[in-house]
């Protein structure tokens, strides 16, 4: 391709640093543990999410990738310690350096501020009746507790640092004045606003043009590699983890199926269910023969197997599949796996 | 090559007697394109404040389908893809320029003539739900271009809808079910059938796997290439995914605010991209493989209005090459190598 100019943004050597933070570092910002959040549906209650259980560590890029209804946003909002109704906790628990997410006080208290959220849709979060300027004004008056000339200065930094020409002429603007990809940059500032140490990113390039996704992809990056910020990275694309993300996770039916570095991934992906995932993308950079996809549909989540949930479709499946659903277990010192037929090489 | 003193075309396009492969793109096959497009322009009128403003959404746009070809139509949001898409089945009739059905001009066809059409060009759109009647059983959809266009009727009715939905691989119980009984993949392949009941030419799909999850977006690109052989079909592709594009594609014609900007074979795209947009699109897109790095040719600015393109060259806001002609004088699309044309002063 003659396009291939000299790649300067995101860091190589991210890949091979990846080993660093993994599941058992030391340096644990989040831990979850067996979190099940449960929606009640007419056919009995649907576990948005199962017994997950997740750490992560400082200056870490996690990617989180499953098919819809896997549970990736109610995982992303549970980490704030929001359940939107009718959902609700089941069990297990969210810890942020120690203390209880799950406790109302906490959560608001860190929400916004250490652990802050993109959400995939700006218009939602961002008040179409205000000026941008206006709501950044409030947010760091009422989080940060800035008062008087160091709240603008800091609006201007904000939308500075995000990229953002004329930052002061585009505080008088509304969220509906500007470009879906300036909005996504809008949101970005708001979440960065009171320096979080951990960014939920939920989809937040889903719906934008490659040109101004890599806009925003480049920003992240830059962002969390100057800044440390760890960014937990919530998308469908494959391409977005492989280029972003230290790490990844897979979900399916509200469990995860796998969490490895990403090398480890893309080069060997071990759960069924991630193979398939790899194998169903077409490249942009050679040509492929044939997609192989997965055969079957997704789930219908209010009737589960009583096995393993992708037992139905996997093309490995066997005769523990179908009984009960295999646990997260370690099977390398980087790579976690939920499948009967993957385990630990005998040490 | 193209006649348009043609004699008008015979009704249903026969089925390719020789599923001939034409290979790896160049340019239409043997007797004709099945559906061009000569120097169409689409303008919108819309009302600013007390102002009325010209959208120009499609300006100039050459473009020329072989039978049993797939070109891909790929472009930022809003650059007049399903205004092209929708222009070329007389869904929109253009403000100037002509659309040729097997050589005969259809371009003012009276709105009764186009209904007859239908037979032959036919549209899949990304949302298969609101595509089908949520209030129609899966059967009534699929069999209502057969009770609008034949006269099958009863149970030849019955069995034609049932081999359309295995043609797709539905079950046959499929037909007694409603569209909300469906995951979306099944839906989409509930619209194709229907799209393909009367056996068209042509077929526009616009965005028709971009709401899918990967893994079933790639079942329906299978179903779809599978069926392009059995049938002999052409498809217009329309989709903002590269990827998918280059899967799929024999040619590839790219847009840039209502204009082509590069057209050619897959090849002449993805391995020799000429036009700056069509270079920096390309290196934008993450490719799914931590291996391998996205080249990165970042695009600053968003892209202009169509009520107010820019002078002489659209991309000249954006264009990391433009000189002072590109801000005067408009860039013809230009024929470089056999089937290879490009719009641009500079590269
Ligand atoms: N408000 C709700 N009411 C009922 N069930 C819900 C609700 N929100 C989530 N769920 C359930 O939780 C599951 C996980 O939902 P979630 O939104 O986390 O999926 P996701 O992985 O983010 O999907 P997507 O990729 O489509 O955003 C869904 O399958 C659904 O069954
Ligand atoms: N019926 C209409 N009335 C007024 N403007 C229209 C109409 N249809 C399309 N447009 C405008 O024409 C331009 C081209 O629209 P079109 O839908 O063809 O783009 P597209 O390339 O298909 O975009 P997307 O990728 O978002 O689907 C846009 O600016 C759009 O707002
Ligand atoms: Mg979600
Ligand atoms: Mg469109």
């Amino acid at each position: 391709m003659t396009a291939a100019a000299p790649a300067p943004t995101p860091a190589p050597e991210t890949v091979a640093a990846s080993a660093g933070p993994a599941d058992d570092a030391s340096n644990r910002l989040l831990e979850i543990a067996d979190l099940t959040v449960g929606f009640p549906t007419r056919d009995g209650t649907v576990h948005g999410v199962d017994r997950l259980t997740l750490n992560v560590g400082s200056h870490e890029r996690l990617g989180v990738v499953g098919e819809s209804g896997s549970g990736k946003s109610v995982m992303g909002l549970a980490i704030l310690g929001m359940v939107l109704p009718p959902g609700r906790f089941m069990g297990g628990s969210v810890r942020w350096k120690g203390q209880n997410m799950l406790d109302p006080a906490v959560a608001e208290r860190v929400r916004g501020r250490e652990v802050a959220m993109i959400f995939q849709d700006p218009m939602v979060s961002l008040n179409p009746l205000k000026t941008v300027g206006a709501q950044l004004r409030e947010l760091l008056r009422r989080r940060a507790g800035l008062r008087g000339r160091a709240v603008r200065a800091r609006c201007i930094e904000l939308l500075d640092m995000v990229g953002i020409a004329n930052p002061a002429e585009r505080l008088r603007a509304y969220a509906f004045e500007l470009s879906g990809g300036m909005r996504q940059r809008v949101m970005i500032a708001t979440a960065l606003a009171c320096n979080p140490e951990l960014l939920i990113a939920d989809e937040p390039t889903t719906g934008l043009d490659v040109t101004i996704q890599d806009q925003v992809l480049t920003l992240l990056h830059d962002l969390s590699t100057e800044l440390g910020v760890s960014v937990l990275m919530i998308t469908h694309d494959l391409g977005v983890v492989a280029q972003f993300c230290d790490r990844v996770q897979v979900m399916y039916a509200g469990r995860i199926v796998e969490r490895a570095p990403i090398a480890d991934v893309f080069a060997e992906p071990q759960h069924p269910y991630s193979l398939g995932l790899l194998r169903s993308v077409p490249r942009v950079d050679r040509d492929d023969e044939e997609l192989e996809g997965i055969p079957g549909e997704p789930l219908d989540r209010a009737r589960l197997p009583s096995g393993c949930a992708f037992e139905p479709r996997c093309p490995e499946s066997g005769d523990r599949c179908g009984q009960a659903p295999p646990d997260l277990a370690k099977i390398t010192d980087r790579r976690w796996v939920a499948c009967f037929n993957r385990s630990a090489p005998p040490s | 090559m193209t006649d348009a003193q043609n004699p008008p075309a015979p009704a249903p396009a026969p089925a390719a007697d020789d599923a001939d492969d034409a290979g790896g793109g160049g340019r239409p096959v043997a007797d004709g394109p099945i559906v061009e497009g000569r120097g169409l322009t689409v303008h919108f009128y819309k009302r600013v404040g007390s102002r009325r403003r010209t959208v120009h959404a499609l300006d100039d746009f050459d473009i020329a389908v072989g039978p049993g070809e797939t070109v891909g139509l790929v472009g930022e949001s809003g650059c007049g893809k399903s205004t092209a898409g929708r222009a070329l089945l007389g869904a929109v009739r253009p403000t100037a320029g002509r659309v040729l059905f097997q050589g005969e001009d259809v371009t003012d066809l009276s709105r009764a003539r186009w209904r007859a059409m239908r037979k032959h060009v036919q549209m899949i759109f990304q949302d298969p739900y609101s595509a089908l009647n949520p209030k129609r059983k899966i059967g009534e959809s699929v069999a209502e271009p057969y009770l609008v266009h034949t006269r099958l009727r009863g149970r030849e009715l019955e069995s034609a809808v049932i081999e359309l939905l295995e043609m797709v691989g539905l079950p046959a119980g499929a037909a007694g079910k409603y569209p909300h009984a469906f995951s979306g993949g099944q839906r989409q392949r509930a619209v194709i059938a229907r799209a393909l009941a009367l056996r068209p030419g042509f077929v526009v799909a616009d965005e028709a796997t971009s709401a899918l999850d990967v893994s079933i977006q790639a079942q329906i690109v299978n179903l779809m290439v599978e069926l392009q052989a059995e049938f002999g079909l052409s498809y217009l592709f329309i989709s903002h995914n590269l990827a998918v594009i280059r899967h799929i594609s024999d040619r590839v014609a790219i847009m840039y605010l209502g204009r082509l900007v590069e057209i050619g074979a897959r090849s002449d795209i993805y391995e020799n991209a000429t036009h700056p947009y069509t270079r920096a699109l390309l290196s934008s897109v993450p490719v799914p493989d931590p291996a391998s790095r996205t080249a990165h040719i970042p695009l600053t600015g968003d892209l202009p209005s169509p009520m107010d393109p820019p002078k002489g060259c659209r991309f000249n806001t954006r264009c990391p090459v433009a000189v002072d002609q590109c801000f005067t004088d408009r860039p013809p699309l230009e024929e470089r190598s056999p089937g290879h044309s490009v719009a641009c002063w500079v590269n």
